[in-house]
């Protein structure tokens, strides 16, 4: 009887567990997801937008790309089925997928891609964000209901990236409509697994869930796979004021606060009713000094290499944002494959005797440097506190000149600076992500090695072949130190304990898909 | 009086041209492109070079301020660089908001400190005096932005009475849009009725002191019709002069109470298109708060004669 009991007991528990288990833990349909966004959006446009706003609440609802990134960081077809890449490298075949939808229910077809594609690169559009990408392209051809050809004179290695997920997303948006407006975004329509519903400028966004929505299926894998689409509608508020986020969060007016104030991380990680995630972002923003190339010492590798030694940027990040960032040398983001720890070793390392030693070679004097920096992006500013002194316990005189955003972005534009406090968004491609070591580069850098090793990665399509090119631009900036990268910082999100289900895969914009409210 | 009224509407045209130029030159000396607010920290050469020559950026700056006086005229404000919306819809969809919380504002602090004011010259040098003296240098003390964080957190975290962000029109819903004005009203309330306060009891001391208030109480007047029929008035005066410009501080500055309750006002609206270096939005907004802010003036100049029959508009 009391075997018999004792069995049946564990029957009846293994049962509940079996039934419950699911039951209890089955995402729900559902409820109006709200959050926060630190900014108002810029525009409803995405193909001339490089706000990261825009992207990261636009790119990641409304609109869809025809590539993007599975959960290891690869580019993977996403609007289209397939494709073909002729031999030469310069003939590019997309096979649409079928059955995908537009907001306004018309099918997406070979002639919107073949539009958006025309329109992103029309020298008569402003702001197309990737036209200078795409320069080489020559025509986007239609050749069939589902298919374009992408016809280039010169071959764009990083074309993937381009139709990528990204900041100047190409997104899939409906010929027809756009041609009846003038080529204007009236009222977003594209692809995405929710569809725009209203934007009150100043004070929120808000989205509803696309019903008919049929572009992506199967297991989940970063941006591919299966978006569910549990709640009911989205709200983003635009909140400015950090204090006033996480005080509505405690109120419970919103669900989630992203881009958490950073001397408060620490705090809320601690609180039980809170879920707090943090984590380094593939793209995530870069926070480093440049340095003018024109100016009497700093043109000098000595003087940099003083620069460089005399920087500890572990202490850095915590002095800039208290530790939630990755302190880093590296051009290469920490978090791509071309990337290994092994690099760090390449690097100039806190040094102050070191940093001495080069500065005695420079017949420096202890003239003042000026650093330019805003305090727009708070980092950039406290980046510079940092340095200051460790610069100034080596002998470097410095002084800080703050301008705001506007004149820094102007100045660092027309190289009227000497040493530069800034912040560059994190690129999935390494020609993008290497940008500033082009011919192009605002600072007065002009290295032939360098701009060779560029001119090698723009003629090869191995992805092994340009992480190697990579990693040896990499180590081209260590001995030269053109820049002085300091840290890379984390994304962070506090949410409910209510939401569930949450994945903190950021890039360029966290999914809002595939999680959902418990209650 | 007609003489003075269109004397002061004929006077605002050359202030407007005016501040027309004075905006328009300072904007656009000051560095910052707003091309590369536009384009973003990717932007190469080539692009910001194109996207200059599209919005006109790249013409001398008398030819710009020709175009953009030329549409002025013909009541076109522009567009905006960053978002292209037309600027004079922007400006139409914000100011009510503004104006909405400006007269809440203001309001709420002429019903604190205009009793507050008369009450402590009536009372001069006692503790009624002292205790609200006292309030009104500690309300001139706290920064607004910091009394508004500490109103959400007691109002709507702790008591939950009262929403912490947004706006809603009372003309949409009336309590509901009452209830979103509450907070943002007495961030900025409390600051303005302390000046107003101050003014109202030192100007009410003097007037109190006047011989003919002196005559009036010998007369048996009773105490409560001297204060509110002939020393209030009189000296009520300096006190508009003050409340004129209280809302001009209101209607353009009053950016961070818009930002911490998230209100899609013009004070917002003005500082961000200041960052971007957005242009038009700057020019336009500048140009109709100072337009308000004449026509303002101009009804408290008329005020006066109301309120003190000495001053005459009418030169003779």
């Amino acid at each position: 009887m009391g075997k018999k009991f004792g069995l049946g007991l564990v029957v009846f528990f293994i049962a509940v567990g079996l039934i419950s288990t699911p039951v209890l833990s089955a995402p729900k349909r559902g409820g109006i997801y709200r959050s926060s966004m630190a900014t108002d959006l810029t525009n409803l446009d995405l193909h001339k937008t490089q706000a990261q706003i825009d992207n990261a609440v636009l790119g990641m609802t409304v609109y869809e790309p025809l590539f993007t990134y599975d959960e290891k960081f690869n580019v993977k077809p996403f609007l289209c089925e397939s494709y073909k890449m002729s031999p030469d490298g310069l003939n590019l075949t997309l096979n649409l997928k079928k059955g995908v939808k537009f907001h306004n229910k018309m099918e997406m077809k070979a002639e919107d891609a073949k539009f958006c594609l025309d329109r992103v690169r029309d020298p008569n559009f402003p702001g197309a964000a990737q036209r200078n990408s795409l320069q080489n392209v020559k025509e986007v051809k239609v050749t069939g209901p589902y298919q374009v050809q992408i016809i280039l004179s010169k071959p764009i290695p990083n074309i993937f990236y381009i139709l990528a997920t990204s900041v100047g997303t190409i997104g899939m948006m409906p010929q027809k409509v756009l041609e009846s407006h003038g080529n204007k975004v009236l009222k977003p329509i594209g692809t995405g697994p929710y569809e725009f519903g209203a934007w009150e400028r100043d004070t929120k966004v808000m989205l509803k869930r696309f019903e008919a929505y049929s572009s992506a299926d199967g297991p989940v894998n970063g941006y591919l796979g299966k978006r569910n689409r549990y709640f009911d509608q989205l709200i983003f508020n635009v909140m400015k004021e950090p204090a006033t986020r996480i005080m509505a969060l405690d109120r419970g007016d919103l669900d989630a606060v992203p881009v958490l104030p950073y001397p408060q991380i620490d705090d809320l990680k601690k609180r039980k009713d809170l879920q707090v995630r943090t984590g380094l972002a593939p793209d995530a923003p870069w926070y480093l000094f440049y340095v003018n190339f024109n100016h009497p010492y700093l043109s000098k590798v000595d003087f940099r290499m003083a620069l460089a030694y005399a920087l500890d940027r572990k202490e850095i990040t915590k002095a800039a944002v208290w530790g939630y960032g990755t302190p880093t040398f590296s051009v290469i983001p920490p978090m791509l494959p071309a990337y290994s720890p092994e690099l760090e070793k390449m690097a100039p390392q806190y040094d102050p005797a070191k940093a001495k030693e080069f500065l005695q070679k420079t017949g420096y004097k202890g003239e003042k440097i000026k650093i330019l920096t805003s305090k727009n992006y708070t980092p950039m500013y406290d980046q510079v506190l940092a340095a200051q002194a460790m610069w100034a316990a080596v002998g470097i005189n410095t002084e800080v000149e703050v301008v705001d955003w506007a004149t820094h972005l102007t100045r660092w534009q027309k190289g009227e600076h000497e040493i530069l406090s800034f912040a560059m968004i994190g690129r999935m491609d390494p020609l993008s992500q290497a940008w500033a070591l082009s011919k192009d580069n605002y600072y007065g850098y002009k290295n032939q090695d360098a701009f060779a090793i560029r001119e090698a990665m723009l003629n090869t399509w191995d992805p092994q072949k340009q992480n190697e090119l990579f990693r040896k631009l990499y180590d081209l900036t260590c001995r030269e130190v053109p820049f002085m990268i300091n840290f890379y910082i984390h994304n962070s999100i506090a949410l409910k304990p209510h939401v569930k289900g949450y994945e903190n895969f950021d890039l360029f914009g966290g999914r809002v898909w595939n999680y959902y409210f418990e209650k | 009086m007609k003489k003075y009224v269109i004397r002061r509407l004929v006077s605002v045209i050359p202030v407007l041209w005016l501040v027309s130029i004075l905006v328009f030159s300072l904007i656009h000396l000051v560095p910052g492109d707003p091309v590369l607010v536009i384009l973003g920290t990717t932007a190469e050469k080539v692009q910001v070079e194109a996207m200059r020559h599209k919005l006109g950026l790249d013409r001398p700056i008398l030819v710009q301020y020709g175009t953009w006086i030329g549409n002025l005229l013909q009541g076109d404000l522009g567009h905006s660089i960053i978002s292209d919306e037309p600027v004079m819809e922007m400006i139409l969809r914000r100011m009510p908001v503004t104006l909405t919380v400006a007269a809440a504002a203001l309001l709420l602090s002429l019903s604190i400190s205009i009793p507050t004011g008369i009450l402590s010259a009536l009372r001069h040098n006692t503790y009624t005096d002292y205790v609200f003296m006292g309030l009104v240098i500690l309300a001139v003390s706290m920064p607004s932005f910091w009394l508004a964080l500490l109103f959400i957190l007691l109002f709507s975290v702790e008591l939950k009475l009262l929403p912490m962000m947004g706006y809603v029109s009372i003309f949409a819903d009336f309590w509901e849009g009452l209830r979103y004005l509450v907070l943002p009203a007495m961030s900025l309330a409390f600051i303005l009725a302390a000046v107003v306060a101050r003014m109202t009891r030192s100007s009410m001391l003097e007037v109190l002191r006047e011989d003919y208030i002196v005559t009036a109480l010998s007369k048996g007047t009773p105490r409560r019709f001297i204060v509110f029929k002939h020393a209030l008035k009189n000296a009520f005066a300096p006190v508009l002069t003050i409340i004129g410009f209280q809302i001009g501080f209101l209607l353009g500055g009053t950016v961070v109470i818009e930002d911490i309750y998230s209100i899609p006002g013009v004070g917002r609206l003005i500082f961000t298109a200041i960052t971007n270096r957005d242009y038009p939005v700057v020019q336009g907004c500048i140009l109709m708060v100072t337009i308000v802010y004449v026509f303002v003036n101009a009804a408290v100049d008329l005020a006066y004669a109301y309120f003190d029959p000495r001053v005459s508009f009418d030169k003779k």
